[in-house]
Parts: C-alpha cells; structure tokens; sequence
C-alpha cells in the first residue's frame, strides 16, 4: 500500500472521528460506555433522561432482529446472547428473528409487545416498517433501543449503528485513491431492498462522485459467498473490464478472489469486511484491499444500552461504530491464522470462547 | 375469544360441505392441526390466551389468507401460481409512488394483467404452470425493485383505518379474512363457476368434452388469484404503514405450503376453503408460538420444517378424475 493511500485513508478516518468530536462534548468518566471507545462513539449531545425507565430487576429484554443466514449474524447472536447471560438481572431474554420479511417482522414486535418486555431491541428491516410498532412501545413507557440507523423516519429512545453510508465511504474512497480517480469499477451489492445494503451504497455512489470512475456492472450478491462467486465466475468469463470491485460486505470478496485466482487472472483492489476468512484471502493472495470494521460487538452494545436504560442511567440518544479500516498495513493486526473463516473482529467474546467457536 | 368463535362458526357451516365429498381433500388431520396447537399453546403460555396477541394473529395471518385463497382457487384448477408474492410486492410499490387516487385501479389492472399473462401462457402456449409463474414472479419483483427501490412511503390514509382500526372491539382484520372466505366459499360452492372449477382440475379433457370453457376457465382463476395478491398486498401494505418492493416475497411459498396443510392437492381437482383456512391458521399458530415460547432462530426452519413434514405426510393422496 503506498503511503499516500495510507494518508488518505488515516484522514478520513481522522476526519470521521473530529465531525464526531466537534458534534459531542467531552464524555465524562461516568459514561456509560457501550464498547471500547475505539469501536464506537456518541454522535450526538442530546442525553436520554436519568431515571425515565428505571425499573427494579429481573426484566425481560425483547429483541426483533431482521433475520439470520450469515456468520456475521451468528456471532453476533453469539454476543447478544452471552452478554444477556452474564447479567444477572435479565430474567428473560427473547430473540426473534424475521428471516428477512417485513410482514414477519412487524409480528415478531407485536408478539414481544405482547409479552410485556421492559426493554425493546429492534434491528429494522427498513425504519418506515417498524414506526407504528416502536411508535407503540414508546406510548407504552417502553425503551426502545435502534439497533440501525432511523434518520428522520423512525424515532427511538436510543441508537446504536456501524457501517451505513461511512461503510460505503471507506471502500468507495479507497479505490478511488488507488485508481487514480479514474477507471472502471463493478460493484457487488448486498441483499436488493434492505436499508442498510442501499446506505453502504449511496455511501460508495457519494466517494466516487466528480471522479471519472465508471461504474461497469452491478449485481446483487445477497452478501453470499456462492452467489457471489457465481457472479463473478460470470463476469470474469463475459471479458468486461475491471479495474477494481467494491463490495457491500459479508463474504462476497473472498469469493471473488477465489474466482480471479482460480481462473488466473491478475488480481484488482478490492474492498472487503472484516471477516477472518476474507482477512486470510486477503493475505494469502497479496490482493490490495480495505475492509471497513463492522463489529459484532454491536450486538451487545445494544444489550448494555437497554440494561442501562433500565437501571435509570442517562444515556446519549445516538452512537455510531466506524473504528479504523483494516489495510494492508494493518492487516496482521487482526488476522487470526488460528481461527477459522467463519470469525469477525473485531469480538467481545472471551478468547477460549472465540477458540471453542472458531477453532480451525 | 370472539374472533375465535366467529372463526370456528364459518368453518363449522363449511364442514357440512366437507362431509358431502372427497374432493375437498379434508382429512382429520387437517382440521386437527390448527385445534391442537391452539390448545398446545394455550397451556404454554399465557400470553397467547391475551386478547391483544389472539387479534395480532389475526392480523399476522390475514394476508396470508387472502393470498392463499387465490392460490386455492388456482390449484383446484389443477395450476400453481409462483408470482403472488411479487404481484404483492408490486401492489406495495404501486400504493405508495402513484396518486393516492390511483393506486388502488393502478394496482387491480395490474393485477389482472398479470392474472391473463400467466394464464395464457398456460393455456394457450402449453408452458407449465410452474416454469410460467416463475418467470412472471421473476419480472413482476424486478418491476417492483425498480418502481421503487428503496422501503418507505406513505400509504393513504383511508386504507390504513380500513386495515387497523377496530370495529365492535373486533379488528378490520377479521373481516377482511371473513370477507374473503366467504367470497372464496360463494365462488367454489355456491356459484356456477365452482363445479366447473373443480372438474377441469380432475381431468380437463373429460371437462372440455362436458362443454366446459377449458381455457377461459383457467384464465379466469389465474386472473382471480392475481386480483386476490393485490388485495392481499393492499392489506400488508396499509397494516404496516410503509411500501416496500420485498414485502411478498415469502407469501410465494408461504401459500403452497397452507394449501398442502389444507389437504389441497397440486394435481387438482381437490380442495376446499375450509382447507386453506386450517392450513392458514396453522402456519399462523406455528410462528406466533414460537415466538411466544421463545424458541431459538436456529431451530426455528428446522422445526417448522418437522412439522409441516408431518403434518403433510400423515395426509392420504387421493387421485381424482383420473
């Protein structure tokens, strides 16, 4: 990686982190931290009122999560889960999941509002789909903790996001750094028609916009490592230019790789996640790369918010994760050569329960 | 409670209908299936006994059951038809991009043009009615994605306080269902159209030699079970408050599988509404409990899959009109 690129990439980050410090006031000592603060950030000043949804332990925690189908997603229950466990003053911890559909989405939070829970978990498929359901619980005294991104749409008592459009930012600013701010991208998007999928790419569109980069073809990968390939194996063989590829993420770069290298042909930068098997593609190919950190840990950030809530703690209304890339400098970092391809970093796993998991 | 008996009441005047002929393809299991798992879940958990979970089933399934009564109608014909879940889809999309005004016609004349695409397809060029509706579904969902790419909207306010709102304490869902049963039922046993219905699905040569309209039939229940997606679409539309071109993906597969718990055979020929209103109930049940009882996601496919399995395979097949 040239040192240009790693300027570019430490001044985005650089930039990232001042707007953020420049929108929230100094955190005191007290704060509730939610993760590291490396991993993660208050966005805004404005303060949840202390005291507003104390209540006396044990509670039931509801969590409605969009759905499963991805390692990403397992660990990150993995977390949720463990993090609920250790606490004793959760009584009850229930997960739902809406394998993806909005209908079944809205009935899993009817249901968790049925069982009367005290704290609200909810990842939206889209925000406008989850409004009448969040809008009820809050009537209700309910907290409801945003595991996404509502903007204007959807109001919640807390937010906590990654990746969205600064996921896309990263990826898309990196490749117009390392072509020159000119040539011909494809661009491997996740699942059509989810929220999060059109933030990373509006996220891209906006890095590369006023450049003379093209964007020559654009597919759906569902964030599958066999879809993706397929795809690939596809464009490879139609002979469209490439110069670089961005992805939305999960396990669709590693796919890739493996179709360049299988079919013998020169590699081209790449964006990627931070998935341990991508991260060992990543390596083992030499590939020039950027992978933005979407950290699982962000499941249990969820779970301390809520707990906090419900002891009375005053909590800011946004925070936001977009830690520092990984590079092809920083790479070694994070790789685990121990672990196998199913791992994220970064985790708020205990190590023996990391080797237990994902032991090779 | 009194959505519950409401419900039983209207299966209990189809029952007689079941008792008369095979071709309704009732069997014990069938009816038992949904009586079971709501007493199952009635000694599990007292959540589910609540009148706000007993109407948010309701609500939850009543999409469903639009949808799956088309389908019905479709596969008692001796067809299946893949693109209501996209024609779903594309009702949400249309509802919130067009003119409050025009929605609704916008969406009924797509409908219907989807309806006489799969159905002349079928008929008229021979193609399977599987391979036709998979390729109506695939082009339906893109025109969906592209109309409007990205969830949100609004939904017109008149429809929303037709799907949500409560009357006599009963919610707009239970008469959205009740009406849709009972026109289903009318169409099927109480018009000219249904014996025809049921003898082209059995054998249509034999129906055709009758002087049956064959091809004009099929058509029509194509046509008739588009117009039932679009009104299915309207609903989870206007319940959910926000359009989105995925939002009837899962109700593709989701109506096969209520109509084989219903005892409806894809051969044709058999079937009754009260069939797809168990098989309907049924599924409903299996996800509420579950969420009630707090079973993992993992295990969640697994199981639904054990039971539809079982449900299905306890169900005797029987050849009609051959």
């Amino acid at each position: 990686m040239t040192n240009q690129l790693r300027k570019s990439i430490a001044l985005m980050c650089f930039g990232l982190a001042t707007a953020t410090a420049t929108a929230v006031p100094a955190m005191a000592q007290d704060e509730v931290q939610l993760l590291p603060p490396n991993l993660i950030e208050a966005t805004s000043p404005n303060m949840t009122p202390e005291g507003k949804f104390k209540k006396d332990p044990p509670w039931k925690i509801g969590v409605s999560f969009v759905g499963v189908g991805n390692t990403w997603i397992v660990q990150m229950i993995e977390e949720m889960k463990l993090e609920a466990a250790n606490n004793p003053d959760i009584g009850e911890f229930v997960f739902t999941e809406a394998n993806w559909q909005p209908a079944k989405q809205v009935a899993d939070l009817e249901d968790l509002l049925a069982q009367k829970v005290d704290a609200l978990i909810v990842a939206p498929l889209a925000p406008p789909l989850v409004k009448d359901q969040v809008e009820k619980a809050l009537a209700a005294g309910i907290p409801v903790v945003n595991f996404g991104t509502g903007g204007d749409v959807l109001t919640t008592t807390v937010e906590v996001m990654g990746g969205g459009v600064r996921f896309g930012e990263v990826g898309g600013g990196f490749l117009r750094e390392k072509l020159g701010g000119k040539g011909t991208i494809w661009a491997f998007r996740g699942i059509a028609g989810v929220e999060e999928e059109q933030q990373r790419y509006d996220g891209f569109r906006k890095a590369i916009e006023g450049s003379d980069i093209e964007i020559g073809t654009e597919v759906y990968g569902d964030w599958n490592y066999a879809k993706g390939k397929q795809l690939c194996e596809n464009l490879v063989l139609s002979g469209q230019p490439v110069d670089g590829i961005w992805f939305s993420g999960a396990d669709m770069t590693r796919a890739c790789i493996d179709v360049f290298t299988e079919a013998g042909k020169p590699l081209v930068p790449m964006t990627g996640e931070s998935n341990n098997g991508f991260l060992r593609a990543w390596k083992d190919a030499g590939v020039d790369g950027a992978a933005p950190i979407f950290t699982p840990g962000l499941g249990p950030a969820t779970v301390r918010a809520a707990v906090a809530l419900l002891e009375g703690k005053s909590l800011h209304t946004h925070y936001y994760s977009s830690p520092e890339p990984i590079t092809n400098a920083n790479l070694d970092d994070y790789y685990r050569p121990d672990l196998n391809d199913a791992f994220w970093v970064t985790s708020t796993l205990p190590d023996d329960k990391i080797k237990e998991m994902y032991a090779q | 409670m009194l959505w519950w008996v409401a419900q039983i009441m209207v299966c209990m005047s189809m029952l007689e209908l079941a008792r008369k002929s095979r071709r309704t393809g009732l069997s014990p299991i069938v009816l038992a299936l949904p009586v079971a798992l709501f007493v199952l879940l009635c000694l599990s958990s007292d959540t589910f006994r609540s009148l706000e979970n007993l109407a948010n089933v309701n609500s939850q399934i009543t999409a469903l059951m639009i949808a799956s009564l088309g389908q019905g109608i479709v596969a008692i014909s001796g067809g299946i038809d893949l693109s209501v879940g996209s024609v779903m889809s594309l009702t949400s999309a249309i509802l919130v991009t067009a003119d409050p005004a025009w929605g609704i016609p916008l969406a009924l004349a797509m409908g219907v043009c989807v309806g006489l695409i799969n159905g002349f397809g079928v008929t008229l060029f021979r193609v399977h009615p599987l391979v036709m509706t998979l390729a109506t579904m695939t082009f339906v969902q893109g025109v969906a994605l592209l109309l409007h790419p990205v969830p949100g909207g609004v939904v017109p306010g008149y429809l929303r306080t037709l799907a949500v709102s409560q009357v006599a304490g009963m919610p707009a869902a239970f008469f959205w269902c009740t009406a849709a049963i009972l026109l289903a039922w009318f169409l099927l046993t109480r018009s000219p159209l249904g014996p025809r219905i049921y003898a082209v699905g059995a054998n249509p040569v034999s129906a055709g030699r009758n002087g049956i309209a064959v091809m004009r039939l099929k058509v029509a229940c194509f046509v008739l079970c588009s117009l039932s997606a679009v009104i299915a679409g309207i609903f989870l539309t206007a319940r959910v408050g926000a359009g989105d071109a995925t939002m009837g993906a899962p109700y593709s597969l989701d109506t096969v599988t209520a109509m084989a718990l219903g005892g409806i055979q894809l051969a044709g020929g058999t079937g009754s509404v009260l069939g797809v209103v168990a098989g309907v109930i049924t599924l409903g049940l299996i996800s509420n409990g579950m969420n009630l009882l707090g079973v993992s996601p993992f295990l969640r496919a697994a199981l639904t899959g054990v039971l539809l399995l079982m449900a299905i395979g306890l169900q005797r097949r029987e050849a009609i009109g051959a």
